[in-house]
């Protein structure tokens, strides 16, 4: 039995990965996953990040597996196995793409080179680190094991023979006309040399370059292909080695091996994609579960998707505005009010991405994290406002709820963006209040971003949060989102006039 | 093999980044003038002059090395010529018949490159011939130096062997390359080899070696194709190295040409001065330890060059002195010494002859001048600002031992204030051991800097015109006054009006 990196008990656990993925699409954690997992596309990572975790004991299985690899020479071990198998992969399809015999002879025993260097170097590091999680001890154990086999000792050993005796070999060809010899070089002195040394007397500036490039792919042109058959046949014995190694050890893959090279991915895909954001300064942390509903507490959380795209090469130094939460153990709502672009869904997407990357077993964008683990994240995002269609809208909405609300249990988390946004403002309230006693009823932690400030009345359940603006200007944003009673509209003159829309700035633009 | 006639140990190099001082001191001390003299209307010489004169050497070593080859070359201009001609030739003969294309092929390059070798052998051997006959003349070590190197490094062993190395380079008995067993088991490291001297089959049945052979099709151009650039991969490394012999050799060819032109460039301007019966002498290059300025009869060769007559000069005895305050009369030649300062000291330090009846100074590092400047065209600033940003970048460059000549400084603003300027930054500096030259009309600046006694400054004066003949500078105190009547009386016929209240001191 093989063990694994990603799950406890060495008994892969493979959860069907979640088919509805609209609740990431919502949080924009596709958008981060997709970040996260290019590149390997080949891996096919992308369904890991929807497969989350339903225990505690397998997230922490996870974070041992994290706080392994984050000591660097760990991650430098695995990265660089990483880098290996995957020239490993690119040499096997480039073989396989090669018409020339030798040369895909070759290419087949330089990837399964490639492949023994990167398993020896990964074996040596592992056990001389001496990994503290249960799954990385396991499987060094088990690569340790592998490593000293006959197998695989055979297979390292012969494949340095034969590249060898390869690499000794130098030709000499006679070209006259369009008839070219093939013979064994015999230590002809270079004639480039002799000419170097010939004018070397005036050489006292550096001059520039008059050479040319040549196409430096692995496939050969004809002249070249039967060149390398003659090259064959003037050295039989190396050529021959190279022949029947490759049919000794057509199948040189270790089932264990590949699938560690996959599920290593998972963690260093995730840690590679957040080391710039963790080295400009934003925190990550280790969040601790808890797998029955209970008080949240979460510090300097961010949204992990806002912080990427700021944090693109180029740009500066990420600007991006952390916030707390710290919810009773009663406090099930959280009801988000404040002015536009103020930073009310990013707060709520924040604190969904949180509880959703907690459930895979992975460092959440926060500083401190308290949580439940959550068995399932829903969103319910109005759509961008589709004009003359607004009933089948509102409509669509609903009955997205209605699921929702069917399905979420006391562990769930419920994020909802400015929903009934497709209908007046009654209704809204309306509509929002029932919804709201409903999820009450089922026990989900729900964050609810409205413009519809009645809707945040505090009570033993519900919590009222506030995007603040500055206090001087209120146009300035602070984007912090502060426990407190919804304030009005009182920024509304100043948003005007952020949008030229105050008296004086509509005219102007009429009359213009 | 260098051509060392500017130096004793560095080729001359015509494109180096010239100190950011330099369009100041052209503009400054008119050396426009100089460098057009010296050319003679060739371009090339224009632009060795300019680099030559704005790049100061700061060894009297190094100094010495060209006045003794201008000596040289004063004494056998001829030669000097024969070797100027000669390279120039030789560049042009390959210019002429030399085309590298963009993207050439090794094949072609290769051929290319034998053409020219030829012909550039053909100049080596004259060039050979030039220094062993006529170069026999020269006395001076860089001459010498350069005539040994010539004959002993282009002897006629070496030609035979360049002869026959390019004969063989043009593979008439095809074409021996070697490789290696590289990635993917294409080939790599081509290398080109010498063919063996008999037939192939000879060649293979004497070495008893296996030899699998093949022959392209004529109609399969893939085939074709694919040889040609095989062979292109064997001649890659040769061709280069034969393409890069001929930049070395046309390099060599350029050197020389540059250098001879630089002493062509002084012959020109001695020849125009000598005809005029200006005096022109070697002058003493002196450590910068110790600042040292003597001259006899200094005069400014670009201000000569204009005149019809002659210059009249000054005498100087500046030794010691670190601070030299030049006041007096209005059109009195204040700003021609000062020229004739600056043009003196890149003169010395570029090995040329100096426009005076004798010189000797010590060396300055590099060499600055601040002159009155128009108007700030961008207008973002105004006189004074423009002014003193100036200042400050050249505060930023300079270091002690260096010469500053400021003609007018602080005049934009009030006699207080840029007397007050002139004392922040002139003394400081002149105690620094920066050589300072301010010609000023800022009696304050000047009566101050006198009152200090310092034995570190000289002040010298322009007497009074008389008859608007220009007279020498006197030592002595500044004067309140610039004459400045003398020159209203002039232009008006009448004297001005009396100052109202007295004269101040």
């Amino acid at each position: 039995m093989t063990p694994s990196i990603l799950y406890p008990d060495g008994a892969r656990e493979s959860p069907s990965p979640l088919q509805d993925r609209q609740f990431a699409v919502d949080l924009n954690l596709d958008q981060v996953f997709a970040s996260v997992c290019e590149g390997r596309e080949q891996l096919d990572l992308l369904s890991l990040f929807y497969s989350p975790l339903h225990d505690v004991d397998s997230v922490v299985y996870r974070h041992q597996v994290i706080a392994d690899l984050e000591r660097p020479q760990v991650l430098a071990a695995v990265q660089s196995f990483g880098h290996g198998m995957r020239q490993v992969r690119e040499l096997l399809r480039s073989m396989r793409s090669l018409h020339n015999h030798w040369q895909q002879r070759r290419l087949f025993i330089d990837a399964v080179s490639a492949y023994c260097d990167a398993v020896g170097s990964l074996t040596d590091k592992l056990v001389r680190m001496g990994p503290a999680s249960r799954g990385l001890d396991a499987f060094t154990k088990y690569l340790s094991a592998y490593r000293s086999s006959a197998g695989f000792t055979s297979l390292a050993e012969d494949a340095g023979v034969v590249l060898s005796a390869l690499a000794q070999i130098r030709y000499t060809l006679h070209i006259k006309g369009t008839r070219v010899a093939v013979s064994q070089y015999l230590g002809e002195p270079d004639y480039a040399q002799e000419v170097e040394t010939i004018f070397a007397k005036f050489r006292e500036m550096p001059a520039r370059e008059f050479l040319a490039t040549f196409r430096n792919t692995l496939d050969m042109d004809p002249v070249e292909g039967q060149i390398l058959d003659r090259v064959a046949r003037l050295n039989p014995g190396p050529f021959g080695a190279l022949d029947r190694y490759f049919q000794a050890h057509r199948d040189f893959f270790d089932s264990g091996v590949t699938a560690f090279d996959r599920d290593a991915q998972f963690y260093l895909a995730y840690l590679g994609h957040i080391a710039p954001l963790r080295s400009s300064g934003l925190p990550f942390c280790y969040p601790h579960l808890s797998d029955r509903p209970s008080s949240s507490r979460v510090k300097a959380v961010f949204d992990l998707a806002l912080a990427d795209k700021v944090n693109q090469p180029g740009s500066s130094r990420p600007n991006v505005v952390t916030n707390d939460l710290h919810l009773g153990p009663n406090e099930r709502i959280v009801v988000v009010t404040g002015p536009n672009s103020g930073g009310k869904t990013t707060f709520a997407r924040a604190l969904g991405q949180v509880h959703y990357l907690a459930s895979l077993g992975l460092l959440v964008p926060a500083n401190e994290a308290d949580l439940v683990l959550a068995d399932a994240v829903f969103t319910s995002f109005g759509q961008e406002e589709q004009l003359g269609t607004p009933r089948s809208h509102l409509e669509d909405e609903l009955v997205h709820l209605h699921e929702v609300i069917a399905q979420a249990s006391p562990r769930s988390v419920v994020v909802m963006n400015e929903s009934f946004s497709s209908t007046t403002l009654r209704d809204a309230a309306v509509l929002g209040r029932s919804v709201l006693a409903q999820l009450l009823e089922s026990g989900s932690l729900c964050i609810y971003v409205t413009f519809v400030d009645e809707l945040a009345e505090a009570n033993g359940e519900t919590v009222s949060m506030v995007v603040t603006v500055h206090p001087e200007d209120p146009v300035l944003r602070t984007y912090k989102v502060v426990r407190k009673p919804p304030e009005g509209l009182a920024y509304a003159a100043a948003l005007a006039e952020r949008y030229g829309l105050t008296y004086g700035a509509v005219q102007e633009r009429v009359g213009q | 093999m260098k051509v060392l006639l500017m130096h004793p140990t560095d080729d001359f190099n015509l494109d180096r980044e010239l100190w950011p001082e330099s369009e100041d001191l052209v503009q400054d001390l008119g050396l426009g003038r100089l460098f057009e003299a010296m050319a003679g209307g060739d371009k090339l010489l224009s632009a060795v002059a300019k680099t030559a004169v704005l790049t100061p050497l700061v060894h009297p070593e190094e100094i010495v090395w060209r006045q003794q080859a201008l000596a040289d070359c004063t004494s056998h201009p001829e030669f000097a010529r024969q070797l100027f001609d000669l390279a120039t030739e030789a560049l042009e003969s390959h210019r002429r018949q030399t085309f590298w294309g963009l993207n050439q092929l090794p094949e072609s390059i290769r051929y290319t490159s034998i053409q020219a070798l030829e012909t550039l052998l053909g100049f080596l051997a004259r060039l050979r011939h030039l220094a062993e006959g006529p170069g026999q003349a020269m006395a001076s070590p860089a001459f010498v130096r350069l005539r040994a190197m010539l004959i002993s490094e282009l002897d006629d062993s070496y030609l035979k062997l360049v002869e026959t190395t390019l004969r063989e380079l043009d593979l008439p008995r095809g074409l021996v390359m070697s490789a290696q067993v590289g990635r993917a088991n294409r080939g790599t490291d081509y290398r080109l080899h010498k063919a063996p001297g008999r037939g192939l089959r000879e060649r293979f049945a004497n070495r008893g070696q296996p030899s699998f052979s093949f022959t392209v099709p004529d109609r399969d151009e893939a085939g074709l194709q694919a040889l040609g650039e095989l062979q292109a991969r064997g001649v890659n490394i040769a061709a280069n190295a034969l393409a890069q012999s001929v930049e070395h050799i046309l390099g060599f060819f350029t050197s020389l040409r540059t250098e001879v032109a630089f002493y062509i460039g002084c012959l020109n301007l001695q020849r125009v001065l000598l005809a005029k019966g200006e005096p022109i002498c070697t002058p003493v290059p002196l450590p910068s330890a110790y600042p040292a300025l003597q001259a006899e009869r200094l005069y400014d060769p670009g201000l000569s060059l204009t005149l019809e007559g002659n210059t009249v000069g000054n005498d100087i005895e500046a030794d010691g002195k670190t601070l030299t305050v030049v006041t007096g009369a209005n059109r009195g030649g204040k700003s021609t010494f000062l020229r004739s300062v600056g043009l003196a000291q890149l003169m010395m330090q570029c090995g040329l002859f100096v426009a005076a009846r004798s010189f000797r100074a010590s060396i300055c590092p590099r060499i600055f001048t601040h002159f009155k400047r128009n108007e700030d065209p961008s207008m973002t600033g105004g006189k004074l600002d423009e002014e003193l940003a100036r200042m400050s970048i050249t505060v930023s460059h300079i270091s002690p031992k260096c010469l500053l000549l400021c003609n007018e400084p602080f005049g934009s603003t009030n006699e207080k204030e840029g007397s007050d300027l002139g004392r922040q930054v002139f003394i400081p500096l002149a105690a620094a051991g920066v050589k300072v030259f301010v010609v000023t009309h800022l009696f304050d600046l000047a009566e101050s800097l006198y009152e200090k006694e310092l034995d570190t400054a000289l002040f010298l004066r322009a007497p009074r015109q008389a008859g608007g003949q220009p007279f020498q500078l006197v030592v002595g105190p500044p004067e309140a006054t610039a004459y400045g009547e003398d020159v209203y009386t002039r232009i008006f016929g009448k004297p001005p009006l009396p100052e109202l209240s007295g004269r101040r001191a």
